[in-house]
Order: C-alpha cells, then structure tokens, then sequence
C-alpha cells in the first residue's frame, strides 16, 4: 500500500531499515519493544517430568495479542482472558518426547501478570507450570528428552531452555544450558560477546549422577561448564555403555576397570588415611593389612550393588541423593565410636606411661605439633572425601618432606598428606617403646578390622554406582557385576598396598632414634583423627539431609 | 567392643542385600534383546525428528562469540562478531540487537583504535539508527585509514538517500560499485536508480545483485523482495509474485518477503491470502507498514473491529516512539492523513520530518498532510519537490492528482491520476479506486462543461 516508504527503507542496502523501532529507548523493554522471549526450565522429579514454562510479551506483542476490544489497552480482565483461551493452545504448541514417545503435558497451574513498560504501556508475563508422567519408574543413563517450542518461533526474543537439577541425576545438551542466565525473564544479561539466547528446541540426556558432591568449588566448576554432565564421566563409566561386545573389548574393559579401581583407591575416600592411621597406631601386621584393603574393597562392592539395587527397587519412593547422607552418616559414626574408643584407651594409658618415661629427646617436637594443628584445621574445613592420600608419595616423604609440602598445598585433598606427615612423624619418633607402649593393642583383633573396613567401604564411590546402573538401564547386568569386581579388585591391590608399605616403612623407621613423647602421642594422636575423620564425616552428610 | 559388633550385624544385612540383588539382576539380563530395540528407536527417533534448526546468523553469532569468549584481544573477531549481530537485526528487525553489535564494534577498537572496519561497523549501526550525521561521521573515519573501504562509501549513500541527496549518493554508490562490484554495492546502485526514475536500468541492476547472491539467505531474499517492488510499482503483479515466491522458498520466514507477498495479494484482490501473509509477517516482526495494511485490508473486508485492534496498535507503537524522544513519526503522518485522524498532528509529524530529512517521501507525506488540513498552495509546491526526482510511485503523483484538484487545475489533475492509474492500476487496495473515481469525475464534469452541457455528469 505504502510503496515509496518500503523503497526508502530499503535503499539502507545492507543496513535494515526499521523506521518504526529505530532507537533503544531507556526504559523500554531490554529485548525489543515488539520481543516476546520464552523460558522453559526442565527438571526430573520422581519419574515425572516438570516443565516450567514462561513468556514475556513486550509492549508490541501485549497490545497485538491482547487487546480484545481495540482500545490500546489491555486491562486485567483482558490478560486473564486471554490466559483462559491461549493457554491450551500455548500447551499444543510445546512437545515433549522421551526416547521417541510424546509424553502429554499436563498443566498444573498458569498465572499471567502485568509489568511496566515503556511509554505507560505493559508488559505482561505468562508462568505455566506443566508436568508429564514418563511411566518409567527411573530415568537410566541416555534417557533422552526431546523439547520443543513452537510458540511464537519466529519473533524475536530471548529464547531460553534451563536443565534444572533434577533428583537422581542432571542432564547434559548441547542445545541447553544447566544455568539459569535470566533468572527467571527477570533479567535480561545481553553482552555482545554472550548474545540473547536462541533456544526453542533441546535434546537431553540423563545422566544418573546420585553422588554428586555439594561443595562449593564443584558447583562452580558447573557453572563455568554449562553443558557438561554432573556425573563423574570417565573411560571407566562409559566402558558400560561401549555397543558391541567381543570378549577382547570384555577382557579389556575388565583390565581397566581393575585399573580404574587402583587409581580410584589413589582418589579421594575409601578410608585410605583411615586404614595407615589404625594400623599405624594399632601395630598392625602385613596381614593385618591385606584383610583391611581386602574388607573394604568386599565392602564396597556389596555396596555398590545393594544401594544400585535399593536404588532401583525403592525408585519411587526414595531418591538414591536422599539415601547417601544416611549412608554416610551411619559410617562416619561408627568411625567416631571406633575412633573415640581407641582415644580413650590409648589417652589412658600414655598418661600412666609419661609418668615414668622424662628425660627424653624432644628436638622434632614443636615442629610437630605445628603440622597437627594445621592438620586438625584441614580436617574441620575440608568435606567427607577428606580421608584419602596418595600413597605413592608416602615412600618419598621419608626422604624429602618439601616434596610432599608442595602437595600438601597444591592438592585439594590436603589432609592425605597431612596423614602421611603423621606417619612421617610417627617414623621419626616410633619404635623404641613399641613393645611396652600399647599392650591392649598389640594384638589387632579380626573383629576390629572387619568394622573398621566395613565402615570405610560402605559408601560406594560414585564412578562404581553409575557403572552399575548404567549396566541395568542397558541389560547388560552381567558385565556390569564383573566390571565392578574387577574395579574392586584393584582397589584392593591398591588398599592392601598401602597397608603393606605403611607396616614396613614403620619397620624400618623403628631403627631410627626416636623421642618418647612422639611414640606415646602417636598412637593416641591417629585415634584422635579417625575420630575426627568419622565426625567429618557425619557433620557432612548431615549437611546432606538438611 | 559391643558398638563393633553391632556395626558388623548391619553389615552382615547389608551383605545379604546384596546379594539378593545380584540375583535379581542376572534375571533382569535376560531382557537384553529388549534393550536393543530401544537403541534403535532412538536413533529412528533422531533422524525423523529434527530440532529447529537455528538461523545462520545464529551460528555465526555464536561462532564469534566463542572466538572472543576464547580470546578477547582479537578485534576482527569482535568485528565480525558485530556483523553476525547486524544481521541478526536485519532478519528480527530487533533494534535492541544494535546495542550488542556497537558493544562489539566498540572493544574491536579498544583494542586497535585505527580499526576501519570497526568505525564502518558503528557508521552501521548508526544508520540503522536513523542518526545519519554520526553514521557518515563513522564512515568517513574509516575512509581515512582505509580509502578503498568499499562498505564505508556503500553507507555514506545510504544516509545521503535517508537525507535526500540523490546526486551525492550516486557519487558514493558510484566509488562503491568501482570498489568492489557485489550484491551490496549493485542493490544499493539499483535503488537509487529507482527511486531517481531509471526503473528499467534500477530493474537489471538489481536482477545482477540477486545473481551475484549474498552470504547469508536473507540477503539475496531481500534483493528479489526489493525487485518485486520495483515490478510491483510498474503493475507487473505476476513477475512480482514469481520473484517473491522464490524468496519465500529459500527465506520462508521473512517478514519483509512475506509483507511484500501480501501487497501482491491485496493488488490481485486476493484478500484473505493477504490478510494471511501480513498476519505472518506481523506475527515476526510487526512493522507499522504492515500493520497498517493489515487494518485497511480488514477494513476493506468488512472487519471493522479487527481493523481497529490494528489501528489501536499502530497508535501504541507511536506511543512507544514519543516515549524514546523520536521526534518527526513520518509513518504514523501518513496513517493519519490517510484515515483523516489527528490532522494537525499528522502535519507537525510530517513537518518535523522534513526539517531533517528531505527526501522524497517526506516530501510526499508533507504534501498529503498540508492538502488533508486544507493548504492545497503549500502542498502543491511540496508535492512538485516530490515529483522532481521522477519516483515511480502511483502514490505520488495520486496525491499530485488531488492536490492539483483542489486548486481547480483539472487538466493537470486528471492527467496525474491518470499516470497513477496507468503506472499501476492496483497501486493501494483503497485509494486505486479512489483514484480511478475521481479521474472518472473529471473526466465527464469536462465532458459535461465542454461539450453536451446537461447531460449526465459521472460520480
């Protein structure tokens, strides 16, 4: 109709010509007067899925869609009608699949509320919350959620798909985000170097993820990595997922789980520190060692499956996220009474003994006594996985302390180290009164061993766990049970290891002059850190429930 | 020694839990064959459904994005990146995305203050924003680092177009067109060539813009967009039409191509496929053009209340331009003295307009402001400026027609409305008729006053 102004607007050659929308005002809406931006967070929550959708309708697009009588107003009865006759073909204009089948949304509630805009003019926002039931009783590892939203697709506008987190596990795409950038439509954060948004359609996958750790560093870690999973994704959990199998590819996930396993005693928990601190002060044996390292890994295991099991059996009713920190927190208190058992007995009876030990040589003394508080402080500060070392070192700190200092700051589990400075110590200063120091302990007794390591096993790690359920979600039980027992037989190797190198490196310490004080603190001191160790533990995974 | 044992007989459950659930799970093992099946469904699954796919600007965007996410002290990235962003204005006619790209032109030159690349960015950005003089400005910064910035003359034309000065922009489109001979500088040559009369030359211009086609799909969409109108304007409605559809089948959700199908539709009298067209393309962007044409299609249809849901939309979008300080709403002018509403402020919009920008449309829309408020001599000397630069526009010199009416020039009169109505019979839904009526008028009052006084005198 309008002919010359169409040919004016577009002689801007490559420019646009927008006569209408030409300046950003002020005050106007931050994504474009005419916009309307989409929001729609997606969550799992006992087998249902939940989709919390939102619409954000600039001034333009209030009065276009709104406006029932042509008054250029839209008034509240206006937006609450236009909720009433919208809302059922907004919920058609969403799709939901998983793993190919439409799962049918079901609208839970809708609100539609007005916000100043430009001009006296509003903006109105529209919140559905809608649900689907998946009729899964668990969402397994590559469950894939398919999301889609037709409305309003071509117009402009912030356009934003949020994976919340969900129970039992997170989600990953390429097409999302795991991080919620507008909060809400709240804010519109528009940068150039991060521009509004464009997500109108999502593939998901689940990852099951019941372990993930909720301290801070690794929550900010996410953040900075949006996409990726939140599940430990290794070479080991994904060994499950490998699509054909011949028995060379069996035989050689078997080796790498066995190799995942060792490394997997190097990482955090496990009760490594655990294990040295109570053979240390317990005058353990290399046997003593090996049923320790062999305990825990029988342990884990059965752990691994009985809470992959209760996990899938109780789905419904409890998240495995909510089982953990009982777990937990049932270990760590057996760890405190062992801990504060063995305190009292040996606090006991080092007292009776320093009445009748003076004169000895204090010269590594205070240097000590420096390191354990540093040493106690870790322990308070740091979360449950604190009780681990890597061992390998504990051979080079008797010779070089600085090397394991550098460690000892540069690596997150500080306070393995810190143990093995305990043993160090303990090597310098333990021997001489070995025999008469600690008589009640002197035989370890096969009943203390096998709590000691059941409680230490009993939390399954979370590279296990998923390993397990991945192997059910895919029927491939069998290989599932076999990975998980060549990874605990590593772990083993590994526990039993370092239990060996601890006995004979405190053997060989024994020839070393020594001072008194140090050889009666010991053992008092490592019960005084499985006790700190189990309280820990139990302080965290009461973090955990609440 | 008791809390031991007692540990150890939970253990000893837990055990046995355990392995109950092994047994368990070696029975699940026999549904394997199940499990495969669902495999496949997935990736039968994938291959049918596929995700909307995101624009090439997109893409772009977020190519650039992550580059300068990478490294943030690359200024042709941060250039580049303020390209995709334009684009992406082009395609959504969001101008909120001009922000975002001048943020992106703007850290290019923190980092290499002598970038010409980045100042034809803001020179861009600028004249998208309608700020003509800081768009040249921009420009010609650019030109003086680089003399052979081919784009930074391209937009020196455009603001000269913009502000009325056809000899100077021919000047630049010229230096642009020996630069570099592509589809930026040969549409831009085409329409200046349009818009000055040449419409046959304007014609093959803009034919060789669309061979040469564009990197992104929108830009060649937007050259047969721009050719359709030049047929349109000539009546050739078929051509037209052809031309659009093929820009509908590569640029399927282009508000400019699918307005531009709806003009075509309403000139056929093809109404409700109009009515169609203008609804989508109103539903990606809604320009006061479409909206606009929308309301007088509903109109025309007999749809009064949804034509005023349109007019009352139009309104808010002046609204929303008075609240941003726009001064001079040239387009809501036109709206008003069209519907003869608002006369007075449709003249001091019109008139605001022209102050800045003395081109040939303002000058047309003061012209048919001063005629609706009864200053027919004032309006014959805007409409004459209008005329000087041989527009083919049935618009123009329908309102010459009108103008020349009212002053009793009649001969002249009947002879502008009779261009109109040759140059295209179908130039506005409303006024071809309005027109055609008043030529017919003319036509037998003189007839009636020449020859056989008395007899019957037509409408």
């Amino acid at each position: 109709m309008i002919m010359k102004r169409v040919l004016l607007n577009c002689i801007l050659g490559l420019t646009s010509g927008l006569m209408a929308f030409s300046q950003q005002p002020a005050s106007a809406h931050p994504m474009g007067n005419f916009s309307i931006s989409h929001y729609a967070k997606i969550a799992a929550a006992n087998g249902d899925i939940k989709l919390h959708y939102m619409l954000d309708f600039a001034e333009i697009p209030t009065v276009s869609e709104m406006d029932s009588n042509g008054d250029g107003r839209v008034t509240s009865i206006e937006r609450e009608n236009y909720l009433h006759i919208h809302m059922d073909s907004l919920r058609k204009g969403l799709v939901l699949s998983m793993n190919g089948e439409l799962l049918p949304l079901e609208m839970e509630n809708a609100h539609i509320s007005a916000r100043p805009g430009a001009g006296g003019l509003d903006t109105v926002l529209i919140i559905i919350d809608f649900h689907a039931s998946t009729g899964y009783k668990l969402l397994n590892v590559g469950t894939k959620l398919e999301y889609r939203d037709n409305n309003f697709a071509d117009r402009t506008g912030w356009k934003e798909i949020v994976m919340a987190g969900s129970a039992g596990g997170s989600w990953s795409s390429t097409q999302a985000s795991a991080q919620d950038r507008s909060h809400g439509l709240s804010r519109y954060p528009a940068k150039a170097a991060s521009a509004p948004p464009q997500e109108l359609s999502a593939e998901l996958e689940f990852h099951p993820g019941v372990f993930e750790v909720n301290n801070g560093e690794s929550v900010q870690a996410q953040q900075v990595r949006p996409n990726s999973p939140r599940t430990p994704q290794d070479a080991f959990t994904r060994s499950i997922a490998t699509k054909k199998l011949t028995p060379g590819i069996i035989l050689i996930s078997l080796l790498f789980a066995a190799l995942f396993g060792a490394m997997h005693a190097l990482s955090p928990g496990h009760g490594k520190a655990m294990v040295a601190a109570y053979l240390v002060g317990a005058r353990g044996t290399g046997k003593h060692a090996i049923f320790l390292g062999g305990v825990i890994t029988i342990t884990h295991t059965i752990g691994v499956f009985a809470l992959g099991l209760i996990t899938l059996a109780l789905s419904r009713y409890i998240v495995p996220e909510h089982l953990y920190p009982y777990l937990s927190a049932f270990s760590g208190m057996s760890i405190v009474i062992i801990g504060a058992t063995l305190f009292r007995q040996r606090l006991k009876h080092m007292l009776s003994l320093s009445s009748s030990s003076a004169g000895h040589d204090y010269h590594h003394h205070h240097e000590m006594d420096h390191h354990h508080s540093d040493h106690d402080q870790s322990h308070l500060n740091v979360h449950e996985h604190g009780h681990s070392n890597d061992h390998v070192h504990s051979s080079d700190h008797h010779h070089d302390h600085s090397h394991v200092h550098e460690h000892h700051y540069e690596n997150t589990h500080e306070h393995d180290h810190t143990q093995l400075e305990m043993e160090g110590y303990h090597h310098h200063g333990d021997g001489i009164y070995h025999s008469h120091t600690l008589p009640e302990d002197t035989s370890i007794s096969l009943k203390s061993l096998l709590v000691l390591g059941i409680t230490g096993g009993v939390v399954p790690c979370p590279s296990a766990l998923v390993v397990m359920l991945s192997a059910i979600a895919l029927h491939r039980t069998i290989l599932g049970l076999a990975l998980i027992t060549a990874f605990s037989l590593g772990l083993a190797v590994v526990l039993s290891g370092i239990g060996i190198l601890v006995v004979y490196a405190r053997g060989f310490m024994q020839k070393l002059p020594s001072s008194l004080r140090l050889t009666t603190r010991l053992p008092v001191f490592s019960a005084a850190v499985v006790t700190i160790i189990g309280l820990v533990l139990v302080i965290n995974s009461i973090r955990g429930v609440s | 020694m008791k809390q031991q044992t007692m540990g150890g007989a939970a253990i000893t459950v837990a055990i046995v839990a355990g392995i109950a659930s092994v047994a368990a799970m070696s029975i699940r093992g026999a549904h394997s064959r199940n499990a495969q099946s669902k495999a496949q469904k997935f990736s039968l699954m994938s291959a049918i459904d596929n995700p909307q796919k995101k624009t090439a600007s997109d893409a772009e965007i977020a190519k650039w994005e992550s580059k300068v996410k990478a490294k943030d002290t690359d200024d042709t990235s941060w250039v580049n990146l303020g390209d995709a962003l334009m684009q992406k204005t082009r395609e959504t006619a969001d101008a909120g995305y001009y922000t975002l790209a001048e943020e992106a032109y703007n850290n290019a030159l923190k980092i290499k203050p002598q970038s010409d690349t980045a100042m034809t960015g803001l020179a861009w950005v600028n004249g998208g924003r309608h700020e003509f003089e800081k768009s040249i400005d921009w420009a010609r910064k650019a030109l003086a680092i680089d003399p052979k910035n081919n784009l930074a003359y391209g937009l020196i034309g455009d603001a000269q177009v913009e502000m009325g000065s056809y000899d100077d922009a021919f000047t630049s489109y010229q230096k642009m067109l020996d630069l570099k001979p592509d589809i930026s500088s040969y549409s831009r040559g085409a329409h200046l060539l349009c818009i000055t009369g040449n419409t046959l030359k304007a014609n093959w211009l803009m034919a060789k813009a669309i061979q040469m086609g564009g990197p992104y799909a929108e830009n060649t969409s937007w050259c047969r967009v721009q050719l359709a109108l030049i047929l349109f304007n000539e009546g050739a409605l078929m051509p037209a039409e052809k031309l659009l559809d093929e820009a509908m089948k590569s640029s399927p959700n282009n508000y400019q191509v699918l307005a531009a199908m709806g003009k075509v539709k309403a000139a056929k009298k093809d109404y409700a496929s109009a009515i169609e067209c203008y609804q989508k393309s109103a539903a990606i962007a809604p320009q006061h053009d479409t909206i606009a044409s929308l309301g007088d299609l509903y109109q025309l249809t007999g749809k009064s209340d949804e034509a005023n849901k349109q007019y009352a939309l139009l309104e808010t979008i002046h609204t929303l331009n008075k609240s941003k300080g726009v001064r001079g709403d040239v387009q809501m002018a036109q709206f008003y003295a069209d519907h003869d509403r608002n006369l007075d402020v449709a003249l001091h919009e019109a008139q605001d307009e022209y102050t800045t920008r003395k081109n040939v449309f303002a000058q047309d829309t003061l012209a048919w402001c001063l005629y609706k408020n009864g200053m027919f001599e004032d309006a014959k000397e805007m409409i004459k400026k209008a005329l000087s630069h041989h527009t083919p526009d049935a618009r123009i010199t329908f309102h010459a027609g009108m103008i020349y009416e009212k002053l009793g020039k009649r001969v002249e009169a009947q002879q502008f409305l009779y261009k109109a109505l040759s140059l295209n019979p179908n130039f506005s839904p409303v006024y071809a008729s309005v027109a055609e009526s008043e030529y017919q008028r003319l036509g037998s009052e003189k007839t009636a006053t020449t020859t056989t006084a008395g007899l019957t005198t037509g409408k």
